[in-house]
């Protein structure tokens, strides 16, 4: 169980390396790979999100540890598929038909991957269908959206249109710069957030 | 391959004057030392400058430009100051910049009821403890006229007070010549001897003439001391255009000049090679308020020449940054706070005081010093000036993250974002709508909950019981012979 709160320390620290040996050692001692997915990695990742709320640290340093994240998850990921234990949630996410602009929906993957998330990146220019269709063929928890442009952000609508028509029961949360609250209540969106810090905060509170 | 005649400038750079202007203002101020002169109210400055040969018209002093050159030739180009406890670095020559705090301000906001009040001792004890905290001021000063203690004696109740919780180098003035060598006393107990002071001094003395054309007895007294004892003044005269000086700036300046290079004479005179911080203050008086301006384009005209000016001497020169005519820490406040440090930083001054000053010099906070911090700190970061060379330019980086890539995640980023970046600690630069979820804070609330936070923080005291003792030594003995004196 000693590996287990190291690997939250080394976590914090972003050193990858580190992680991995924690990880590895955690595995051998057999210790249950949902404890070192949900003490380990997980809990180091909460430290790293509420310190990046508080100020205290910065983007590139969040996803330095979101990168150790990932590397520890490699090894732990075999033993999570046969265990049964699943990621904290599966998004799919994308920006919406006629947007190329995705800087804004990137950073919400690192955010969201380093907070224990299977993220399915759809890509940019993403019409209806395929926010849909591969909701539900990833049995995702949540579709999110992103949209730079006043011009592009009608688009949300069809999405959520589409997905009561198929009976998709993935909730919906929307980001971006033009984006507003009203306007997700409006398109009828379960979630908005204002910035990628706070996005991982409404998608866990979609669960 | 080598690149070759290539320039680089490491930070921008800018000019008023053109180096002929400069020689005009130059002759100018040689001409009313010569023509004009000054009255000196002082004893030994009249002897001194006599026997130097100064035309001498009873307290009228005339000067001639030969005498004025000596001088300039004289003076030290290079002036170190260190904190007494060896903390903090004041460095006076050609290109360096150093930001502080000023002197004798009568009121304060206080910091729980935000009423403006007399300053009390406390108050510049506050100050120490703040100014500890702020890596972008380089020296301490009281900035308040304590009202709770004997007038006479200020300047030695300051020096306690202030320097309990800083140990930066410390400016300060001093009201006469006796109060000078109390305060140099002190300053040498903590070095160990005058020699040491002499050698690696930890204060620096601020006086004035009297413009137009006036030096007093007091202020003289002041200047000889620190000159004999090699302790750094400045000795601005304060020019205000309209009232103490002509209301034009080129006049002003000339005459401002020609009042800082009669004291920097004297000055010379009395001990040739002691260090001298040059740099009058010209600014307008404002005719709608009579106020003496701090805020605006006028100082900020006047401190851009002076900066050519002190070039031009080659004698390290004196700057007013981060002050505003404002009563309160709000838009005004922070334009003009931040334009002044930042001509100061463009016109290359060195001793740049008077951070946080409000109401032109008449009301101090604590928050407007932590203000200050967070404006020369931007100012800072711009004056670096841009790094160009292989690693910031990363091609190999474009080339690799190429069309639709992102650059969050990279080494490159990690490296290089907190340099090539800047993140103010009080300046909002959140979301409007996470602005809003918490409680849409502005930068002068964030001040007040820090300047509450260093408050009431447990510092220790950095003055020992021992030298404590000492300093009140001196006190009492300066309280006797005041007493004597009456």
């Amino acid at each position: 169980m000693g590996c287990v709160k190291e690997i939250a320390g080394a976590l914090i620290a972003g050193d990858a390396d580190e992680v991995k040996k924690f990880v590895k050692a955690a595995v051998e001692d057999e210790v249950d790979p949902q404890t070192i997915l949900d003490q380990g990695l997980i809990a180091g990742m909460d430290v790293i999100g509420a310190k990046f709320k508080a100020s205290e640290i910065y983007v590139p340093e969040v996803l330095v540890s979101a990168r150790a994240m990932h590397s520890g998850m490699e090894l732990l990921e075999p033993l999570l598929a046969k265990t049964g234990v699943r990621a904290r949630g599966t998004v799919v996410i994308g920006t919406v038909k006629g947007d190329l602009h995705d800087i804004g929906k990137n950073l919400v993957c690192m955010m969201l991957k380093g907070a224990g998330w299977k993220v399915v990146d759809i890509g940019v220019d993403q019409p209806a269908e395929s926010f849909v269709e591969t909701a539900q063929k990833e049995d995702a928890d949540v579709i999110g959206m992103s949209a730079l442009l006043t011009t592009t952000m009608v688009n949300m609508k069809q999405v959520v249109e589409l997905a009561t028509i198929k009976d998709c029961n993935a909730k919906i949360m929307i980001g971006g710069a033009p984006l507003t609250q009203s306007f997700a209540d409006e398109i009828g969106a379960q979630g908005y957030a204002p910035d990628a810090a706070t996005a991982v905060e409404v998608a866990n509170g979609l669960l | 391959m080598i690149k070759v005649d290539t320039k680089y400038y490491n930070s921008p750079f800018f000019a008023i004057l053109s180096e002929d202007q400069l020689y005009r203002i130059h002759s100018a101020s040689l001409e009313i030392l010569e023509r004009t002169g000054m009255d000196v109210h002082n004893k030994e400055a009249l002897e001194i400058l006599g026997d130097a040969g100064a035309y001498i018209e009873g307290k009228r002093i005339k000067i001639k430009p030969a005498m004025v050159e000596k001088a300039l030739a004289s003076a030290p180009s290079k002036i170190v100051i260190t904190g007494r406890n060896g903390n903090g670095k004041v460095l006076l020559e050609r290109n360096v910049v150093n930001y502080g705090l000023g002197t004798d301000v009568p009121k304060q906001i206080d910091p729980y009821t935000h009423e403006v009040r007399l300053t009390v001792l406390k108050d510049i004890e506050n100050i120490g403890k703040v100014v500890r905290t702020c890596d972008n001021v380089d020296f301490n000063s009281y900035a308040g006229l304590a009202s709770d203690v004997e007038p006479e004696l200020q300047d030695l109740y300051h020096f306690k007070a202030c320097n309990t919780y800083c140990d930066k180098p410390y400016f300060t003035t001093a009201a006469n010549g006796a109060n000078m060598k109390a305060l140099i006393d002190i300053s040498a107990m903590f070095a160990g001897g005058y020699e040491k002071l002499r050698s690696t001094p930890s204060l620096i003395v601020y006086q004035e003439p009297v413009s137009p054309l006036v030096l007093g007895k007091e202020s003289a007294e002041v200047l000889l001391t620190c000159s004999e004892y090699g302790i750094p003044i400045v000795f601005p005269p304060m020019v205000q255009m309209c009232a103490t000086g002509p209301a034009t700036l080129a006049g002003a300046l000339a005459q401002g000049s020609a009042e800082t290079l009669f004291c920097l004479v004297l000055h010379q005179l009395k001990n040739p090679g002691s260090p001298f911080i040059w740099g009058p203050y010209v600014s307008q008086m404002d005719m709608k308020t009579t106020i003496s301006t701090y805020g605006g384009p006028v100082l900020m005209k006047s401190q851009a020449a002076l900066g050519q000016l002190s070039r031009f001497y080659n004698i390290p020169t004196f700057g007013f940054a981060c002050c505003t005519d404002s009563s309160d820490i709000d838009v005004q406040c922070g334009v003009e706070m931040f334009w002044s440090a930042f001509v100061n930083a463009l016109s290359g001054l060195n001793l740049c005081h008077d951070i946080g000053y409000m109401n032109s010099g008449l009301i101090f906070s604590l928050e407007s010093i932590l203000l200050s911090d967070e404006i020369i700190g931007a100012v800072k970061f711009f004056m670096e000036g841009i790094e160009v060379n292989d690693d910031t330019l990363a091609l190999d980086l474009i080339d690799r993250v190429g069309p639709s890539g992102n650059y969050l995640a990279e080494e490159h980023t990690l490296q290089y974002f907190k340099r090539e970046g800047w993140y103010p600690k009080y300046m909002n630069k959140k979301t409007y709508e996470v602005w809003v979820r918490e409680n849409k804070r502005s930068v002068k609330e964030k001040l007040e909950v820090r300047v509450h936070e260093i408050l009431e923080e447990e510092a220790p005291s950095l003055i020992s019981k021992e030298e404590k003792k000492e300093i009140d030594a001196i006190i009492k003995e300066r309280q006797k012979a005041v007493l004597e004196a009456v």
